[in-house]
């Protein structure tokens, strides 16, 4: 017994180092391809490595604050995407709690803080949540693909905020700008547990739910359910698991885990919904999650590396004259170079041991006949 | 409500449609044909930028539209790539698309023109606007239908175009055979391979010049993210016309209504939310997918599929 | 009539591991009917795919309309003449029935336009000279099956087909259509037109064809002119045994009945009906065989037993209880453990482990889920025991199951059915694709489960597998038991004239 568990460890970590060392190639490849490209143009290319080092090494808080919000939204993604969900609304999801978790803020803001504020954050988790079951419920009942209604729900949602804050929400007296909502009670703000920073206690939120993402997905029934059904769903409805029920619950987890980013944002870093506050991070969310092979342990690295590079790129610009959409085309090569492992596996790999296994089917009994 | 509802009004919803009407009829060949394309966000871009970086190079605005085609081409040529010769997935590599034209039209800013953020060239030269003799004296007709930009045109032609295309010419019945029944066409002799890639190299075509017209004849200037969402516009306009290119083309119709008369609520002040007004095309949108589903739910034979 | 239009001469064709045809030759007369017939797996649709242009073979030559032609691709077989209607038929819902005739590289155009008139014309005359007809305008999805089939038909016409192919044409039709089809085939022929039918129909092939070849296990067994042929010759040609490979067992001692089926029905995928008033029960201590050509019913009857096919009427019996409302889930919690027969498709998850296949039957069960948590170091017991116990060969249990042998991916399924010890093992197909020493012991395995007072309701296209495993045997002929036998001293010639509809009992129910 002994034997085989240390030789299931260490198999466990082949597996793993092997997909951290795969996906650092990438990370490594899509540098050097932006590397290059800023070579050609011209630029000088180690002020862009101090960029980014600086990133790390001066400013760590700075890529701490936009850490919180990539993590959880790269778990979002990383949840649906587990079960072959995809769900392209985190951008709208994330608005939608944002914006209700202001509302109640701002409505109930003469209640005591120890109230106020867990019926902030559920809110905005709820409106989250609602938000991406809508979506999970047209799919269910009227076979309506996700991909395509989250990305409309996703409009319906800026437009919604956007009116928000034009209207019924609209910022006055103190805190006057013209496309925000008023500032909420300060009792309610998120603390800071780096002074002199927007790194708040939203961070602990967030990595606390890393860890209970990492048990819900590896330990528990509903991580096997989820799995099973992104990996083979006539499988897993063969196996007797309700299919539908296990994607309705895993795309409104995956809802209200980026509505809870938004709120989170909102609470920590902004202080009243600014409009469009977002900088897509609902869509730079699915890049963290596709570079993480959608797995909960591997989004906070996934996220903590592009957060880097959405500092670092700050400083690039401050520092050199690189423009820091560079970051963007990083993210591009990366997405690309992620896809294509399913390419190879798919084209090379897949193809040959689905035309092996063809034959050999026909062989046993009567399948080629059925089948060609 | 006069200065809102008039002559004026029409025609700013006739420029406001053009582009999403050029990028959602060439989408809609990719919808057709089983491919999902969102990727025309990044492709508009690419031909934005390219088509003012020809005019800044040659100072004429028709090879400007021709850099503005070749631009977008190149990037749908990736696209074609990876999706149907790495069988990536369609998503992801749409994604790739759309942040590789952010990414690089505003990051190549700097390195060509040395400027930031957006760039106008000194030789400037918009699309011609026509101006079509007659029509263009009758009072409020003429405002409404003459001096347009030549791609508004273009646009407009392209519906009857696409429509001839899809359902006159054989390969138009390719194209909508491949995204039902891929094995048809390939026991008729054709590679279905073949028929996604002109696809996906004419959406990148129709989409470079929706992209050339938005730098080059709406703003004579290419800023960054100029496209600012139109593809994505553009591609639930496709759904929610059932990917047909008259239905389609009054979905567009309807988000450039919408557009056009926003920006009118917004200036006249008169309370009535331009915003919710703009939310209102997509919940259509969802509210259309979601009953033609279900109604192709209810017509499916196969009791196979689970959800 | 005595012209050769088509000759197929000593034809190989080997895929890895098994030899689809071997040394195969077959001679069509021009204007003949000939029908190829045999079991599944006899290797007719591989020889029909070298045919029409979809494998090369390996050896052997075709002789086509007196000369040897090459056939690299469908197009090449278009070409020469060759037009085949597929079982899965070739058609694009969407589109009207004229634009799928014309569909193709060659479709007539006038300038960029699509010529539909000229291309209407040349359709309605074809309909006119063999009289028959359908509406060009209707889309596909508004026809009738038997009317996509003259669709077919009619687009290998039009491609100027001198020799069809239809490949088990009369699967999928109504008493009627098939007569229909018989109709249009005779005045094919009349029109100098040579038809090559598919079927494992005895009584059909009897009926339409002028010659019969029959083939079993890639090889021809058999030609002989239909006038001369009867049921009886032709069931010996088709399911004579070269061995029998028996497996050593104990006498049954059945006891109380486990599942009870009573009057049930379901429908196929087409929305015809596949199963009908079906009436049997299998009885704890004894193995059920369904014996019976692949399309009669079988693969709905597993269905709809395990709840992936809801019934359109009867009821089903576990226990003594009914569970003909429980889904999926609860008719597992209530011990039907199932081996599907398709096991590429639901049977096994290729992307996940080894240890995450074989927990799928006790993931939500005590003790390996607690309060919704997984009992990870039970599952990982679990799974090495059942993995020691079938010798399923992996590296570790963390193999991913997508990169193992067909044969240990069976084993996979079959142990995770088979070690719940169900009160119902409902196994189909449970040794295809797999090689001798593990058929041997996955067969063990059943008996045993049978030998513990469990159940087993087997289902097989193999006779060989039937009869050596089962206690008693249903036979299946077109959705319902045409006969049931005591596995004792059995006549396989006899169950093969069941199993091809040649001859029917009525059973005491």
């Amino acid at each position: 017994m002994k034997q085989s568990s240390s030789q299931r460890w260490r198999q466990s970590i082949r597996r793993n180092a092997g997909m951290l060392g795969q996906r650092a190639l990438i990370v490594v490849a899509a540098l050097l391809v932006a590397t290059i490209l800023v070579i050609i143009c011209g630029f000088d290319w180690v002020s862009v490595f101090e960029g980014i080092g600086g990133a790390i090494v001066h400013d760590i808080t700075g890529t701490l604050r936009w850490f919180t919000p990539l993590l959880l939204t790269g778990l979002a993604c990383a949840i649906a995407f587990r079960a072959g969900i995809w769900n392209m609304g985190a951008d709208g999801q994330l608005y939608m709690g944002a914006i209700l978790a202001t509302a109640v803020a701002l409505r109930f803001q003469t209640l005591p803080p120890a109230i106020l504020l867990p019926l902030v954050f559920i809110t905005g988790m709820l409106a989250g949540a609602a938000w991406a079951a809508i979506a999970g419920f047209l799919r269910i009942y009227c076979g309506a693909k996700e991909v395509v209604t989250t990305i409309l729900f996703n409009y319906v949602a800026f437009h919604f905020t956007d009116f928000m804050v034009h209207g019924p929400l609209k910022g006055s007296g103190g805190y006057a700008l013209s496309e925000s909502s008023d500032l909420i009670p300060e009792s309610i703000w998120l603390s800071k547990i780096i002074p002199e920073s927007s790194v708040t206690t939203g961070l602990i939120i967030a990595a606390c739910l890393v860890v209970v993402c990492y048990m819900l997905t590896t330990k528990t029934k509903f991580g096997y359910e989820n799995r099973m059904l992104g990996t083979n769903s006539a499988f897993a409805n063969y196996g007797g698991i309700h299919v539908r029920r296990t994607y309705m619950t895993t795309i409104t987890i995956s809802g209200a885990i980026a509505g809870l980013a938004g709120v989170i944002e909102m609470l920590g870093v902004h202080h009243h919904f600014a409009m469009r506050f977002s900088n897509n991070l609902g869509f730079d969310g699915m890049v963290v999650s596709i570079l993480a092979n959608d797995s909960a342990l591997g989004v906070p690295i996934s996220a903590f590396f592009f957060s880097i590079l959405r500092n670092g790129s700050y400083n690039i610009e401050r520092m050199s004259d690189v423009p820091r959409t560079l970051v963007t085309v990083v993210q591009a090569l990366v997405i690309l170079m992620a896809g294509s492992k399913f390419v190879f596996k798919h084209t090379n790999l897949k193809e040959k041991l689905a035309g092996l296994m063809k034959p050999k089917a026909a062989a046993g009994s009567g399948q080629g006949e059925s089948h060609e | 409500m006069s200065e809102i509802f008039n002559a004026e009004l029409v025609a700013a919803t006739i420029r406001m449609t053009a582009p999403l009407l050029l990028v959602a009829l060439g989408g809609l060949m990719c919808q057709r044909a089983e491919i999902f394309n969102v990727g025309l966000e990044g492709c508009m871009l690419s031909g934005a930028f390219f088509a003012i970086l020809f005019i800044h190079l040659t100072g004429s605005s028709f090879i400007g539209l021709l850099g503005g085609i070749i631009g977008s081409v190149a990037l749908s040529l990736i696209y074609a790539l990876f999706v149907i010769r790495f069988r990536a997935n369609h998503i992801l590599t749409s994604l790739a698309i759309n942040y590789t034209a952010t990414g690089l039209t505003s990051f190549l800013l700097l390195p060509i023109y040395g400027v930031r953020g957006g760039f106008r060239p000194d030789n400037m030269q918009a699309l011609p606007k026509l101006h079509i003799p007659l029509i263009e004296d009758i009072p409020v007709v003429g405002e409404i239908l003459s001096g347009h930009t030549v791609t508004v045109y273009l646009a407009v032609l392209m519906i009857f175009v696409t429509y001839v295309l899809l359902f006159k010419t054989p390969f138009g019945m390719l194209v909508r055979s491949v995204g039902i029944n891929e094995n048809a066409v390939r026991t008729a002799g054709v590679k279905p391979e073949r028929i996604r890639l002109l696809v996906i190299l004419w959406a990148g075509v129709l989409c470079g010049i929706a992209g050339a017209h938005l730098s080059t004849g709406y703003a004579s200037e290419f800023t960054e993210n100029i496209t600012s969402g139109r593809g994505f516009t553009a591609f639930s306009a496709i759904v929610f016309g059932g990917a047909h290119p008259v239905y389609s083309s009054l979905a567009c119709l309807l988000y450039g209504f919408a557009d056009a008369v926003g920006i009118r609520l917004e200036l006249s002040g008169s309370g009535i939310s331009a915003d919710l007004l703009k939310a209102f095309p997509y919940l259509l949108a969802i509210i259309a997918i979601a009953v033609s589903s279900f109604v192709r739910l209810k017509r499916r034979v196969s009791t196979k599929e689970l959800f | 009539m005595s012209e050769t239009v088509l000759s197929m001469q000593h034809i190989v064709k080997a895929f890895p591991g098994v030899i689809a045809n071997n040394d195969v030759t077959l001679e069509v007369k021009k204007q003949s009917i000939h029908a190829l017939i045999g079991e599944n797996g006899a290797g007719k649709s591989t020889l029909m795919n070298v045919l029409c242009g979809l494998h090369a073979p390996d050896s052997g030559r075709i002789v086509f309309n007196g000369q040897e032609v090459g056939i690299r691709s469908t197009y090449d077989a278009i070409r020469l003449g060759i037009g085949m209607v597929h079982q899965h038929f070739m058609l694009v819902s969407d589109l009207t029935v004229l634009e799928n005739i014309i569909l193709g590289a060659d479709t007539p155009h006038k300038g960029a336009l699509t010529d539909y008139k000229t291309s209407r014309k040349r359709i309605e005359e074809i309909m006119e000279q063999y009289s028959f007809h359908v509406d060009l305008d209707k889309k596909v999805f508004e026809m009738s099956v038997g009317e996509m089939q003259r669709v077919e038909i009619i687009k290998a016409l039009y491609r100027g087909a001198e020799l069809l192919i239809l490949d088990e044409p009369t699967a999928v039709l109504t008493p009627s259509e098939t007569q229909a089809l018989f109709g249009v085939c005779r005045s094919l022929t009349a029109m100098g037109k040579t038809i090559l039918f598919i079927s494992h129909k005895l009584k059909e092939v009897l009926e339409i064809s002028d010659e019969i070849t029959v083939m079993r296990a890639g090889k021809v067994t058999g030609h002989i002119r239909t006038d001369e042929a009867d049921e009886i010759k032709l069931a010996t040609m088709m399911v004579g045994r070269d061995v029998v490979l028996r497996v050593r067992k104990d006498e049954a001692k059945p006891k109380g009945e486990v599942l009870r089926v009573e009057k049930l029905s379901a429908l196929n995928d087409r929305k015809l009906p596949a199963i009908k008033d079906i009436t049997f029960s299998v009885r704890a201590g004894e193995i059920v065989g369904i014996a019976g050509v692949d399309g009669n019913g079988q693969t709905e009857l597993v269905e709809t037993l395990t709840g992936l096919r809801k019934q359109t009427g009867g009821s089903i019996y576990l226990n003594g209880e009914n569970i003909t409302a429980c889904d999926c889930l609860k008719r597992r919690h209530h011990g039907i453990s199932h081996v599907p027969a398709d096991r590429m498709v639901f049977g096994i998850n290729r992307k996940c482990s080894v240890e995450e296949n074989l927990m799928l039957s006790v993931y939500n069960r005590k003790p390996y889920c607690r309060f919704g948590f997984l009992n990870k170091g039970r599952i990982r017991e679990y799974a090495m025991e059942l993995v020691r116990r079938f010798g399923i060969i992996a590296a570790s249990i963390e193999t991913l199951v997508g990169n193992m042998s067909g044969g240990n991916m069976q084993k996979v399924v079959v142990a995770r059915e088979i070690a719940i010890e169900p009160e119902l093992l409902i196994a189909a197909q449970p040794t295809r694709g797999v090689d001798v020493g593990a058929i041997e012991f996955i067969h063990n395995e059943i008996i045993k489960l049978r030998d513990k007072d469990k159940a087993v309701l087997l289902i097989s296209m193999e006779l060989d597998e039937v009869l050596s495993l089962s206690d008693r045997i249903l036979v299946f002929y077109e959705g319902e038991i045409v006969g049931e036998f005591e596995n004792k001293n059995l006549d396989e010639l006899e169950l093969g004239l069941y199993m091809t509809g040649a001859k029917r009992m009525e059973r005491a129910i």
